[in-house]
Parts: structure tokens; C-alpha cells; sequence
């Protein structure tokens, strides 16, 4: 092949790479055109209908009060509804807040004229992505140490960050709880099959504080939570032992109790976790941590300074400190 | 390069829009490659292949990616044979749900699996006389790899077989009636490239098996914990490490497929 | 020695064999002739066991090797039937050597290395190529390889061997010299041949019987006079390129017998039994001699003398073939010498004899006769 070939090929080459550049490069350095890259929300969610009251299992512990309430709905308001103009909000939020965004969202809409697209997934993936440029509006994270982060590194609108909601953990259960398991110690019996989060993501690092906060109060036996079997001692080895498997997120966590396989008998998650569970019939049962040894996660909220949107994201964070915003968190398991 | 036969103009376009074509493929698959490989810091890497947890997982990797291999040659390419020279009802049914893992999502594998042989699986009364629990274990793990794999091998050793001259076959029937001395001497032989080329798919797919074995065997370092899923936790605490045990994967996977290809080669050399 | 009973074969409907009988001779070298496609190989394979007939049975030896007998069916395996077999496409073991290729069949018989080794030198030598004993096959020509492929097969020292177009695998120029090496060997085996053709010559060339094989079974068995001078249906005479026409018995005329072909007249000396019979004719194209018309006075009682117009005239190496058409095609073989002697061109007029002697007339059985094989009946 003769040089003119050559040297028509490589300049195709050269203008594609060109425009490819281009097209790239507009679409990172701008903040408004393009709209946002569409999220894979996890699989179609059910909007929330508000469920009886969750029941209580065999457990001799109660399950936490998830009220019936109507589908909640903005605050109508006395005074005139003002107009806004079509725009949307990028949300990323720990998975654990999924479902009660999308809950919430298409009220949202009605309202304020805001399509509100959630991505989410593991707090400090999401943390790593907003680092890294990807577009978002406002951070919903499962533990205010990634928001103080991203605070610390002047990404965030007006340096603000707020701690909006918590939520505990506790034990669930296979459905029909083969293994009988009633009680904590029940879980490091021999024969009993856990899975629980990696360490690596918030509700992993928390299991793992309460099981220490377990070992060192309880395991005491000068505790009055000590059992004559011993089975606090060195329970966050034993707990450790049994344990077959550490998934990366909560939301897998009580997936793989749900399948219901006979691969695992309990796990521990978030409250909001088995509630949304429960909402939807998976017939995971629920265990109560005593909130001696329980951990509490803080969940942080902020705009992210790049927003282009700040007022709606404003807006959007506002919502959940209102009562309202409370009460759909409590309905969902949070905040208990 | 010279392209002598190419005579006519219209050839010389053709050509140099198919040369454009092959370039840019091999970009695309080359890139991400690359991309990766750029980030590497070799003081990471080395600190990385001095972790215990990570060499634990090369080690769990390997092993189970080998076993998977043996154990698909062992069940496929006697059936690989029997597909390729028999005749029956439902045949192409059933060779058509035989390549069905390939089609499935890894995690459907792997609840798929989980419902055959979880405790309250299929077979999970069977597992449970025995007192052994699968999903947890390496077993499990060997299984996911050998059932999402295995097809890969069964496909290029049927092919290998079909493609064989039945005349060569046929000169060795007439000259011995040892079915399996045939078998031995001349069919496998035949359709060793076949095989060859079958099993290094099926342990390159087993190694980077990540949703079934995640699924059916589960996260647990040092029993179920392969490279794939290391990597996969790593991502989201410790991006670097993450991508220095993928370069590390990647460059393992490279160097026992090249290995195997250049001996083949030299084995075999190019003739067909 | 071999004896085929009423074989029927059939693949996936289409009948290749029906009711096919055939008799071999202890120790004769036997040439199957016919058309690519009209099921020779398919009788190889039914012979050697690699196939099974439908009905049928075959004998080797006086022992029945495949077939029932009564209610009980026997099959023996091919490698159990002392039956060598060298393929169309020779089909050496590719990944093996010469050696082991030829000794492939002696393992089978457990005997000691030594033994092995003389024996493959034994049969190396046979076929001329011991020097290449450590080759693989890819590395000799067609012939050689042929060669190597008929010292495999008699390793198991076969009583019939079966040789499916031997020749074809080697370079066209070198086919005949090949042809008579390949002779000289089997001639040397001193066992049942069966050698399978479709090239007329090369049938002629290897073996002194030869069955002319043609809608499933053997249309003719015979030596080269017997198939050529009286072939027994116009598709041997077809095939053999014998001209073959169809008439009608209309007489007796000095003891010929006389015969109507398209309102043309030939006489042959036949039996008066065909008078008011369909009938098919042949004479062989040497036998009809060409001229111009008019050039030569003779007389007609003795000749069948007809004329016609030239249609073709094809040359073949040394020879020319001249059809005309006198009411019915008759093929002509004359010399190019004579053929510009001559001046004959197509369109010319022109005058063909052959002698009452010439002609072999038979019964027309009336079955439409094919190189294609028909479906079975349904």
C-alpha cells in the first residue's frame, strides 16, 4: 500500500480522535448542557404503600413501630403554589436510601417540577465518584464520615453538611428462623450459617463495632449481660467463625437470606434495611440488638458545590429535616 | 506492508477501510486494557502481592480455576464425543441446554446453583445426610466455575470432533476393535488443538468468574474468596488496591494463556 | 470367496443399492465401474462392515459376515473380517509416522517389539519405501502416500482388500505409471481384489473382470469382450460409450434378423425370437466405419450401409469422434489422419457401415435405465 493510503488513513484517524476530544472534553468542563447520565436504579421499585404494622415474629423482642401512614405527600400549602420551570435533581445516596427517595420523589415532581434521579450504592463509591467529577447534586450518605470528607475537601455548596437521620442495625433472620435462633448468643452456636456486610462499607464497619461493644461489655462476666455459656466471651471471633460469607452491600445482604436457600441463617443489616423487607413480603424475620451494644450510623446530607441546581437541591435537602421528612424516614425504618 | 493484489482503486479502498476497521477494534479492546496498566505503581503492586489476604486469594483463584478446568475436561469432552457422533431424538434440544450457562447472568448461575444444592436445594437433603453444607465452601466455589465454564470447552471439542475426517476414523476401524485404542490414538490426537484451545476459554472464564461464585459460594477470604470478588471488595474501600490486584490478575491470566498458546504452537506448529 | 446376496441400502430415503448381487472370484482382481454417485463406495463400505445394508447378506469365505440367518443377525466388525480397505482420500494418521502408521494394525495383535519391526520393514519393503519409514505423511507425494496407505491396510494380512479410487489422490500425469505399479503390487498379493473406478480405461487396466455397476446394483459382469462386443442393457453400453439405440423386430432376412430404428433398416444377426419385440441395438463406435457418400461401392447385403449428416465431431488424443445422424446418433472412431483425408466437417453428408456381426441386440426390458439412482418406492 502506497504512502497516500497511509497518510489517508491516519488522517481519519487524527479527526476522529478529534472530535472524540471534543465531545469529551465539553463534557466534563461544562456544568449545564448535557443532561445527567441516567442511574440504574435498583430494580423497580414498588412505590411504598404504607403496610399494617410490621408483625412481630417468634423473637421474643419487638420489632421496631413502622406506622401505617398515608402516602405521604408534600405539605400542601396555604399559600399559592408557585410555578417552576422542568429541571432535575442527581441524587446519590447509600443504598439503604433508595427506596424512601423514590417514595418520595414523585410527590417531589408534582410539586416542584423536579424529576429527581437517584444513583445508589455503597457511601464511599459514591464518595469516590463525586471526587472524580461525576456529575451529582446532592450526597446522601450512610455515614457523615464520607460527607465530612468531601467537606474537607471543598466540594461541597456553601461547606454544608448536616446529619439528617440514623439508623441502627439489627439481626435477620431466615424466614421460619430454622435454626431457632432467640437470642444473640444464638447466633455463635455451632451450625449456624451468617453473612454479613464486608467491613468496607458503612453497615459492614458498623456490624463489626457492635460485635466488639458486645465482646467487651457483655463477654465480661461481671456483666449482667454475661450468660453462664460463655457465649459473649470472644464473640467477635466466634461471630467471625461463623460467618460464610461478607457481601458488599446490605441491600445483597438480605437478599441472600431471602432467597430462603438454606445457605445462611441471619445476617446483620440496617433497620430500614429489614423494614423495606418487610414491606415487601420477603419473610425475613427480625431480631432486636439491645441498644447497649448497638451502633447508631449517622446519616449525612450536603449539596455538592458543582450543582446546577442549587436551588432545588436546597430545596430537596431542606425536606427531610421537616417533620414530614422525619416522619417518612421513621416509616421506613430510619430514626428509630 | 505490500499489498500486491490488490490491482483496482475500489480494492485499495476496501482495503484500507477494512485496516481502519481492524485498527479501531483493537483499540477498543486494547484501551481499557491500557487505561489500567498506566496506573500502575510498582511499589503498590509489590506491597499488594505481599498482603497475606491477597496472595490467599491468587492462590484460591488458581486452584479452583485449574480444578474447574480438569474436572470440565473429565465430564465434557467424553460428551463432546458422544455429541458429535451420535444421533438421537431431542438432539438439538439438548445441545442447546448444555450451552444455556453461557447465556444465563452469572448471578442467576449462581442462584440457579443455590437452588439445586443449597440446604434447601434440590439436592440439599442429600448434602445434609452427609453433613456438608456447599454454599461457603471451595467446593462451591470449583462448582459455580465448572458450571458457567465448562460449556466453552464442550463447544470447541464437539466442533473438534465433527470436523474430523471420517476417513481416518474409518482406515483405524478396519485396523483394530479397540473402540477406546481408536479413541487414544487417533481421535484425540485429531482434535487435541481443539481441546487445547476449549480448555484455556474455560480456565480463563473460570478465573474471572465473579456473580455465580459471589452467589453460590459467597465472600469468605481464604475458602471462597477468588481474585474477582478480592478485587470486587477492594473497589470500594481501596480503589488503588483494587486496581493493582486487577493488573495483577490480568498480568496472570496473560502469561498462562501466552505460555499455553506459544506451546501449542510449537507442538503443533501451523499447519491445520 | 465373496458373495453378495440382494443388498439394499438406503440413506435417508434415497435408495442407493437395491437388491444388488454380485459374485468376486477366489484371488481375482475385480474392478467395480460406474459413474461418481451410483453407490460403489457404499458397496465398499457394506463389504468392509463399516456399513450396514438394510437386507442383504454378505459371505466372505463361505462365512456369512453380515446379514440374517433366519431370525438371528450376525454383523462382524470390519476389523475382524480380514479385510483390508485403502480409501479415496488415503487417510493415513496424519500425526503418526510412516512406520507407525503401517504397524498400526499389527499392535492389535500383541506381539513382541522385535516382531512389530520386522514385519513393518517386511511390509515397507513390499511397497518399495522402507528408507521412509521415519516420515510423517505429509511429507511424501500421493503416490507414496497411496503406497503407504495399501502396506497399512495389509498389516492385519487381509484376504480381500478394497481399494476405493486409488488413483484419484495422485497428480493427474502420474496416474498411469502409478496405475501399473499399483497393478504390479496387487498382482503380487496373490488375494481377492475388489478395485473400485469410475475411468473405463484404468478398469481395463487393472483387472480382467469388471462389473459395471448402475441404478443401485450390477448392471453386467464380465471380461473386456464380453461387456464391450455384448453389452447386456444401453446403460453399459452408455457408459462404455457404445452406441445403443432402440428399434423393433420387424423380420428375418437371410437369417438376419432385421430391424426397424426410426423407419431406418439395420440387420443383425440375432435371434428370430425378437421378431415383434422391442429391442435395444448396440455396436461399438470402431465398428462403424465412415466415408463419403458414394466414394466406395460394396455390397449391401452384407453391410448395413446408411446415411446421414455429420453433428459432432469431438477430438479425443490421437483419435476423432464423429457422430451422424442417420435417423438415430451412431459414434464413429477414426484417426484424425483419416478424419482430414477424409475433409469430413460437421454438416456434411456422410455414409456409415458396420456388419451385421457388429451388432449386439437384446429384449428391451422397457425399465427406463439411468445414471441416476431412482427413490425408492414409497
Amino acid at each position: 500500500m502506497n504512502t497516500k493510503y497511509i497518510a489517508i488513513i491516519l488522517a481519519v484517524i487524527i479527526i476522529v480522535a478529534a472530535v472524540i476530544g471534543a465531545y469529551a472534553y465539553s463534557t466534563y468542563s461544562s456544568t449545564s448542557s448535557l443532561s445527567p447520565t441516567p442511574t440504574p436504579t435498583p430494580s423497580p421499585t414498588p412505590t411504598i404503600s404504607p403496610s399494617p404494622t410490621a408483625t412481630a415474629t417468634s423473637s421474643p423482642t419487638t420489632s421496631p413501630v413502622i406506622t401505617a401512614s398515608p402516602t405521604p405527600s408534600p405539605t400542601a400549602s396555604p399559600t399559592p403554589v408557585p410555578t417552576y420551570s422542568s429541571t432535575s435533581l442527581t441524587i446519590f445516596a447509600a443504598s439503604s436510601l433508595a427506596k424512601v427517595i423514590t417514595n418520595m420523589s414523585s410527590a417531589f415532581k408534582d410539586q416542584y417540577n423536579c424529576n429527581i434521579i437517584v444513583s445508589s450504592g455503597s457511601s464511599s463509591t459514591l464518595e469516590q465518584q463525586i471526587v472524580a467529577g461525576s456529575p451529582c447534586d446532592v450526597f446522601m450518605s450512610a455515614d457523615t464520615k464520607w460527607t465530612t470528607v468531601l467537606k474537607n475537601s471543598n466540594l461541597l455548596l456553601n461547606n454544608n453538611a448536616t446529619s439528617f437521620t440514623t439508623n441502627k442495625l439489627c439481626v435477620i433472620l431466615a424466614p421460619g428462623n430454622p435454626k431457632g435462633i432467640a437470642s444473640l448468643a444464638d447466633l455463635v452456636n455451632p451450625g449456624v450459617r451468617l453473612v454479613v456486610a464486608a467491613p468496607t462499607v458503612p453497615v459492614g464497619s458498623y456490624t463489626n463495632t457492635t460485635l466488639w461493644k458486645i465482646d467487651s461489655t457483655w463477654g465480661n462476666s461481671s456483666s449482667p449481660q454475661y450468660v453462664s455459656s460463655g457465649a459473649y466471651v470472644n464473640f467477635n471471633s466466634t461471630f467471625a467463625s461463623n460467618v460464610k460469607s461478607y457481601e458488599t452491600s446490605d441491600e445483597n445482604v438480605v437478599g441472600d437470606i431471602g432467597l430462603n436457600t438454606g445457605a445462611y441463617d441471619a445476617g446483620m443489616v440496617f433497620v430500614s434495611d429489614w423494614a423495606y423487607a418487610n414491606i415487601t413480603g420477603s419473610g425475613v424475620q427480625f431480631m432486636a440488638i439491645d441498644p447497649s451494644v448497638n451502633t447508631v450510623g449517622n446519616y449525612g446530607i450536603a449539596v455538592i458545590g458543582g450543582t446546577s441546581n442549587a436551588n432545588m437541591a436546597q430545596i430537596f435537602m431542606n425536606y427531610w429535616s421537616t417533620t414530614e421528612g422525619q416522619n417518612l424516614l421513621k416509616e421506613f425504618g430510619f430514626g428509630q | 506492508m505490500k499489498l500486491k493484489f490488490a490491482k483496482s482503486l475500489s480494492d485499495k479502498i476496501i482495503i484500507a477501510i477494512l485496516i481502519l476497521i481492524v485498527f479501531t477494534y483493537f483499540l477498543f479492546v486494547i484501551l481499557p486494557i491500557v487505561a489500567i496498566f498506566l496506573r500502575i505503581e510498582p511499589s503498590q503492586v509489590n506491597a499488594q502481592l505481599h498482603n497475606a489476604a491477597i496472595i490467599e486469594a491468587i492462590k484460591l483463584s488458581l486452584f479452583t480455576a485449574g480444578t474447574a478446568t480438569l474436572i470440565a475436561v473429565v465430564l465434557a469432552v467424553p460428551t463432546a464425543y458422544f455429541m458429535a457422533t451420535r444421533n438421537f431424538h431431542g438432539k438439538t434440544i439438548i445441545d442447546t441446554l448444555i450451552d444455556l450457562p453461557i447465556v444465563l447472568p452469572p448471578a442467576v448461575a449462581g442462584v440457579a446453583l443455590l437452588y439445586a444444592f443449597a440446604p434447601k436445594g434440590l439436592l440439599g437433603p442429600v448434602f445434609n445426610k452427609l453433613g456438608y453444607v456447599l454454599p461457603g465452601s471451595t467446593i462451591a466455589v470449583i462448582i459455580a466455575e465448572t458450571f458457567v465454564a465448562s460449556p466453552f470447552l464442550l463447544r470447541s471439542a464437539k466442533t473438534g470432533f465433527e470436523n474430523m475426517d471420517r476417513d481416518v476414523i474409518n482406515s483405524a476401524k478396519m485396523l483394530t476393535d479397540s473402540r477406546l485404542r481408536i479413541f487414544f490414538t487417533v481421535t484425540l490426537p485429531l482434535s487435541i488443538r481443539a481441546i487445547i484451545s476449549g480448555a484455556m476459554m474455560t480456565w480463563a472464564r473460570a478465573l474471572g468468574e465473579f456473580g455465580a461464585t459471589l452467589m453460590f459460594a459467597g465472600n469468605l477470604p481464604g475458602v471462597t474468596q477468588t481474585m474477582p470478588l478480592a478485587i470486587y471488595v477492594f473497589l470500594y474501600s481501596d480503589p488503588l488496591a483494587g486496581v493493582m490486584l486487577s493488573i495483577i490478575l490480568i498480568a496472570i491470566a496473560f502469561a498462562v494463556l501466552i505460555t499455553v498458546k506459544l506451546l501449542e504452537q510449537k507442538r503443533f506448529g501451523n499447519k491445520k | 470367496m465373496i458373495k453378495i446376496n440382494s443388498v439394499t441400502k438406503s440413506f435417508k430415503e434415497k435408495r442407493v443399492l437395491g437388491n444388488l448381487s454380485l459374485e468376486v472370484k477366489e484371488k481375482e482382481i475385480l474392478s467395480l465401474l460406474g459413474p461418481n454417485g451410483c453407490g460403489k463406495t457404499t458397496l465398499l463400505n457394506i463389504l468392509s462392515g463399516l456399513t450396514r445394508q438394510d437386507e442383504g447378506n454378505i459371505y466372505i469365505n463361505d462365512v456369512l459376515v453380515s446379514g440374517k440367518v433366519g431370525t438371528k443377525k450376525v454383523h462382524i466388525k470390519p476389523s475382524d473380517r480380514k479385510v483390508g480397505y485403502v480409501f479415496q482420500n488415503i487417510s493415513l494418521f496424519p500425526h503418526m509416522r510412516v512406520k507407525d502408521n503401517v504397524a498400526y494394525g499389527l499392535k492389535s495383535l500383541h506381539l513382541p517389539k522385535q516382531e512389530v519391526k520386522k514385519r513393518t520393514e517386511k511390509l515397507l519393503d513390499f511397497v518399495d519405501l522402507r528408507e521412509y519409514a521415519k516420515f510423517y505423511p505429509s511429507q511424501l507425494s500421493g503416490g507414496q502416500k497411496q503406497r503407504i496407505a495399501l502396506a497399512r491396510s495389509l498389516a492385519t494380512e487381509p484376504q480381500v482388500l478394497l481399494l476405493d479410487e486409488p488413483v484419484s489422490a495422485v497428480d493427474p500425469q502420474l496416474r498411469e505409471s502409478f496405475r501399473l505399479e499399483l497393478k504390479n503390487y496387487l498382482q503380487a498379493l496373490k488375494i481377492t481384489v475388489v478395485y473400485v473406478t469410475h475411468n473405463l480405461s484404468e478398469a481395463f487396466v487393472m483387472s480382467d473382470r469388471i462389473a459395471v455397476m448402475g441404478n443401485g446394483r450390477i448392471e453386467q459382469i464380465g471380461d473386456r469382450t464380453e461387456i464391450f462386443d455384448k453389452p447386456s442393457s444401453s446403460y453399459v453400453a452408455k457408459f462404455l460409450g457404445v452406441n445403443a439405440f432402440k428399434g423393433k423386430g420387424v423380420g428375418t432376412h437371410a437369417g438376419l434378423l432385421e430391424i426397424d430404428v426410426n423407419g431406418v433398416r439395420v440387420f443383425a444377426r440375432a435371434t428370430d425370437g425378437l421378431v415383434g419385440k422391442e429391442v435395444v441395438a448396440t455396436v461399438k463406435p470402431d465398428d462403424v466405419v465412415i466415408s463419403r457418400p458414394a466414394d466406395e461401392a460394396f455390397d449391401r447385403s452384407l453391410f448395413n450401409a446408411v446415411e446421414g449428416t455429420i453433428i459432432e465431431m469431438t477430438q479425443m488424443r490421437s483419435t476423432a469422434q464423429v457422430t451422424v445422424d442417420v435417423g438415430f446418433l451412431l459414434k464413429t472412431r477414426l484417426s484424425l489422419s483419416e478424419v482430414k483425408k477424409l475433409s469430413l466437417t460437421i454438416g456434411d453428408k456422410a455414409c456409415v457401415r458396420f456388419s451385421a456381426d457388429s451388432l449386439n441386440v437384446f429384449a428391451d426390458s422397457g425399465v427406463e435405465q439411468n445414471f441416476i439412482f431412482k427413490e425408492s418406492p414409497k
